[in-house]
């Protein structure tokens, strides 16, 4: 959270802590800054291909860092629109660009109407949402100290 | 250059002055990504939540290291500049020798060990000291120092005894003198010579004394299992510690397109390795073909596949490295040989049942046990 601004104006997912920029029906999907910063530096991104359904929770590709491995979980149902070819060529653009070129997937979703009310939304509880977790990364010490 | 890497007599290089204002050591020291997690001085994560306090410094120069082995990131005219270079293929952010100091400090109770990687340069051995001096007036966690061999001689090591450093690493790295010579001599701005580095050993070993001098073994640049297990019992019986890496391809060196050992081999050999370091295993009982491939262990199944099921039956597949306080391992450089992606070539915690019966079916020991 040192070097990017937390947008409230976006939906969060609870469990993995994805962005969600919610459009009509589609999604945008990212990392939110502090998933970004907590990891580390990118090396690798492997995204499904366009096309297929995942439910919420499946895995709709995975990431490598310098020190880590880990799934990428969707935070809603749906159909995937679009994966972001550029930032499987430079994945270091989730490091650098989290809420822009470093966006992942767009998702048709097909159970928003139930999904969407889980996710954390509106400046207060993002603002709280967020406190509560950078307090709970820095306590694991996955966060630089000053 | 420093002279002694050209001539054929050894000799203590030239100090040379690093210019002012640059990020260079003493006051500036690079430190392994995990490192500098452990410090909290970079965010980060690693894939599995386990301890980790081994603290691996890097000096820092300008012109870099003056040596071309053929497998280091590290290598002079390995392309592109010192900067982004990397090192056992990981990034070693830069960061002031104060503030590193200061974070080791503050964590101190975390720390396992400490270690200076010194690399061939002119300043090394004057910026080890300083280095080490700031760290043994704010720090007791026991200190390492991967020594370079060309800048030192047996004062040096006493030097540095003397300082308070509790161990001397060398990075032997290839276990016969012919692959030393391929890969770290007849480089192209190569000159580290076999002669050089066994004086270093033994000189290490006399000052610093038993089970407190190791030396970093590849197993990948060419080396037969024959001449690692001959390394091993003789370090054994000089009562030196015997580290195992696993060659790990850097991009753009001059290795970079040769293939890791096959994961079969690795294992047997940390197998072996053990068996040799920490129990009675004798040389006759290890066979070989021709080539000097490990063909047969004669030792009955039971004992070691009781081995394998005890409580101390993933010790062999840990990351070696120099000792905690009491004894654990204390520098254990997570992904250090291997992506995080990848199966672990070396594990930084006690590997868990999964990682056991992984290892066992890595391991073909049907085919080298009757």
């Amino acid at each position: 959270m040192t070097t990017h601004h937390l947008r409230t104006d976006l939906l969060y997912d609870p469990a993995a802590l994805f962005w969600l920029d919610v459009r009509g029906n589609i999604a945008r999907i990212g990392m939110s800054p502090l998933v970004q910063e907590s990891t580390g530096s990118f090396v690798a991104v492997q995204l499904a291909a366009a096309g297929a359904t995942v439910a919420k929770g499946e895995s709709f590709g995975s990431t490598e860092a310098e020190k880590h491995v880990g799934q990428l979980k969707a935070p809603v149902s749906g159909k995937l629109l679009r994966c972001n070819e550029r930032v499987q060529e430079t994945p270091r653009l989730i490091n650098t660009d989290p809420y822009g070129e470093g966006w992942l997937v767009e998702i048709d979703m097909t159970n928003a109407a139930a999904e969407l009310p889980q996710l954390v939304q509106g400046e207060a509880e993002v603002k709280l949402f967020f406190e509560i977790e950078i307090k709970k990364y820095q306590d694991k010490g996955w966060l630089a100290e000053k | 250059m420093p002279d002694t890497l050209a001539s054929p007599a050894f000799s203590l290089p030239v100090i040379q002055a690093a210019g002012e204002g640059k990020q260079v050591s003493p006051d500036y020291v690079r430190l392994s990504a995990a490192s500098a997690m452990a410090l909290r001085l970079q965010s980060g994560r690693f894939s599995r939540d386990f301890d980790f306090g081994g603290i691996n410094l890097l000096l820092n120069y300008d012109d870099g290291c003056l040596s071309d082995c053929a497998y280091c990131g590290l290598a002079r005219t390995r392309p592109g500049d010192y900067e982004d270079k990397s090192f056992i293929r990981v990034d070693w952010p830069l960061f002031d020798t104060d503030a590193v100091v200061d974070r080791m400090a503050r964590y101190e109770s975390k720390m396992t060990r400490l270690c200076i990687s010194m690399v061939t340069h002119g300043s090394a051995y004057e910026d080890t000291v300083d280095i080490t001096k700031r760290i043994t007036a704010k720090v007791k966690t026991p200190l390492s120092i991967l020594v370079a061999p060309p800048t030192l001689n047996r004062e040096r090591l006493q030097v540095f005894k003397n300082l308070g450093v509790d161990m001397i690493g060398v990075g032997l790295d290839a276990v016969s003198e012919q692959v030393f010579f391929n890969r770290r001599t007849d480089v192209p701005n190569g000159g580290l010579k076999w002669k050089n580095y066994w004086d270093v050993i033994n000189h290490s070993r006399d000052i610093f004394g038993p089970w407190k001098v190791n030396i970093h073994t590849v197993v990948g640049l060419g080396e037969t299992d024959r001449d690692l297990v001959d390394m091993f019992y003789h370090l054994k019986d000089r009562q030196i510690l015997a580290y195992l890496f696993c060659f790990n391809p850097e991009p753009d060196s001059r290795m970079a397109d040769y293939q890791k050992s096959p994961i079969r081999r690795w294992r047997r050999i940390q197998l072996v390795k053990y068996l040799i370091g920490e129990t009675e295993l004798q040389p006759e009982t290890i066979h070989f073909d021709d080539e000097g491939n490990l063909v047969k262990l004669n030792v009955p199944v039971a004992t070691i596949e009781g081995f394998l099921r005890s409580a101390e039956g993933g010790i062999p597949f840990m990351t070696d490295g120099c000792p905690g306080e009491n004894g654990e391992p204390g520098c254990t450089r997570p992904y250090g040989s291997y992506r995080p992606a990848e199966q672990y070539r070396d594990f930084p915690f006690v590997p868990e049942t999964a990682d056991m019966l992984a290892i066992r079916q890595e391991l073909h020991l049907e085919e080298i046990i009757s």
